[in-house]
């Protein structure tokens, strides 16, 4: 009997595999891009049309994205004159956590038209895994992807001085490896909106105590700790009532972490996780976005 | 109620799950076993979320046994199975000890203290946490049955969480209402519990019910076997 249990307890032991990386992201695998023509959810779905941008700078592609092996196909889109990447200024838009690009559409869309229409580049990406992009989604494979893209952006001329960083939710995991490690070409500047400190923090918030993340997951991202080899100037940008990545127990941290050259914060009243270009107001978030690219 | 639209489900599955132990302890125990007998102890659920439209009790689950050192004693043990799916050893051991026997309508009164002990296979994290339990029960009249309520309360040893933010809260109570069903060897029992009364859930990724902005309601089954 005292054997039986032994092996019991055991065999559950060396043999539970359950981790939630997976259930980590929040993908949605389709078979196309909607863009405009999209009718599921979207966020700023109220973006008027007067964002529109034109079809001509509108470019879907695909790349080989390359992580430590695992060689998948990523699907972006490039919103602006390729031809031009070699003179422009180009924001690298890493979306969040949830389905895929058409999701975002608004958002890139929004970009494109701060500091006037089209004024500046926006290349967006799936991650691996995310809409038709194919694979299995990790830690690393984030960076490999959005790595692929400024790569292929560099390639195309961009350099380090033209090139901007920008990571909502999720987003903010790449985005701020990226811009504390050069690969392909080292961010100018930081925007992180909304961005989530690490893994840690949201089960520690969730619990309300202070579990080790490894009893639920493999995911190590820490933005919070990233975020101090940073050296960029940084924007910050986070609605005060986020009620899933909170300000205080997140975007703070992470704020409060960066001890670079330069930092701004944006604190938006009545903005909650995924609204706060929407309620600062499109035109005063494009301000935001314009004066700090600019100054 | 008050209900909040979640939409990143996958990080709120992490973070529900993330309560594996947090004052979401299975169908509390509230009065010692018989002397020198055994019992076999299996609970099932959780607090209750909202998640992808529905609101569902968490289904953590757990095994254990209790033993009745004396008339007024009992020493309990539980291995908490949800967690060992993750690969998180987490054992709770247990010494309740009975106050007084019920007298009419004033009830038996029982404390019992507790720890919960955590290691995970991944990293090696091990955790401790104290919690320390009073019940009180009303048998009903002419009837095995009993009804009780207490209030739990769970202790975060940890000053200090990742990042070395500050923690808060360090006391989490939660306060109980069941109804045991008895049989001859078996009992069944119901359990309602208002989780972390007094912590905000407003701005956490879990959207948990709850009469209000503050704690969570949690429901549980136990099932005992007598030996």
């Amino acid at each position: 009997m005292k054997n039986t249990i032994y092996f019991f307890i055991l065999s559950i032991m060396f043999s539970s595999c359950f981790r939630l990386d997976e259930q980590f992201f929040n993908r949605e695998v389709i078979s196309s891009y909607g863009l405009d023509d999209y009718t599921g959810e979207r966020e700023l779905s109220n973006l008027p049309a007067a964002y529109d941008v034109d079809d001509d700078k509108v470019h879907l592609f695909s790349l080989s994205s390359d992580d430590h092996g695992d060689v998948q196909t990523i699907y972006a889109i490039y919103l602006g004159e390729i031809d031009s990447i070699a003179t422009d200024t180009v924001v690298v838009y890493c979306h969040g956590n949830k389905f895929h690009m058409d999701l975002y559409w608004n958002r890139a869309k929004l970009l494109a038209n701060a500091g006037g229409r089209h004024r500046y580049g926006v290349l967006m990406m799936d991650y691996r895994g995310y809409g038709m992009s194919t694979g299995n989604t990790t830690e690393s494979g984030l960076h490999a992807d959005v790595n692929t893209c400024v790569q292929w952006l560099r390639d195309h001329g961009l350099t380090n001085d033209r090139m901007i960083m920008y990571g909502y939710s999720l987003g903010s995991a790449p985005a701020t490896y990226l811009s504390a490690n050069t690969e392909a070409l080292s961010p100018h500047k930081l925007i992180l909106e909304a961005p989530f400190a690490s893994a840690e923090v949201m089960v520690q918030d969730a619990a309300l105590a202070a579990l080790p993340s490894s009893y639920f997951t493999n995911i190590h991202v820490d933005n919070a700790e990233t975020i101090k080899s940073v050296s960029q100037p940084l924007c910050w940008i986070h609605g005060v009532n986020d009620d899933f990545l909170q300000i205080t127990t997140h975007g703070e941290v992470v704020y409060g972490n960066y001890h670079g050259e330069y930092k701004e914060a944006h604190r938006i009243s009545g903005g909650v996780h995924n609204n706060v270009p929407a309620v600062m107001g499109y035109d005063n978030y494009l301000q935001v976005i314009e004066a700090f690219i600019k100054r | 109620m008050y209900r909040k639209n979640k939409s990143q489900n996958g990080m709120v599955i992490i973070a529900v799950l993330s309560l594996l132990l947090n004052a979401c302890s299975p169908v509390t125990m509230v009065r010692p076993i018989e002397a020198k007998h055994w019992v076999a102890q299996a609970s099932f659920g959780g607090p209750v979320v909202g998640f992808s439209g529905a609101a569902i009790p968490v289904p953590f689950t757990s095994v254990g046994a209790a033993y009745g050192l004396n008339e007024v004693s009992t020493v309990s043990a539980r291995w908490h199975t949800t967690s060992a799916l993750f690969g998180v050893a987490h054992v709770d051991i247990g010494y309740l000890r009975q106050w007084r026997a019920q007298h009419g309508l004033i009830p038996g009164l029982s404390i019992m203290g507790q720890g919960s002990f955590m290691l995970d296979k991944w990293e090696r994290n091990f955790s401790f946490y104290p919690e320390l339990d009073l019940n009180a029960w009303w048998n009903l009249r002419n009837k095995p049955h009993y009804v009780y309520t207490g209030l739990t309360n769970w202790y975060e040893l940890r000053a200090t969480g990742t990042g070395d933010r500050r923690q808060s809260p360090r006391y989490i109570p939660a306060w109980n209402l069941g109804f045991a069903l008895e049989k001859s060897k078996w009992t069944t029992r119901f359990e309602l519990k208002y989780l972390a009364p007094f912590s905000s859930h407003e701005s956490l990724t879990v959207d948990y019910i709850a009469p209000g902005t503050k704690g969570a309601i949690g429901f549980y089954v136990g099932l005992t076997r007598k030996f």
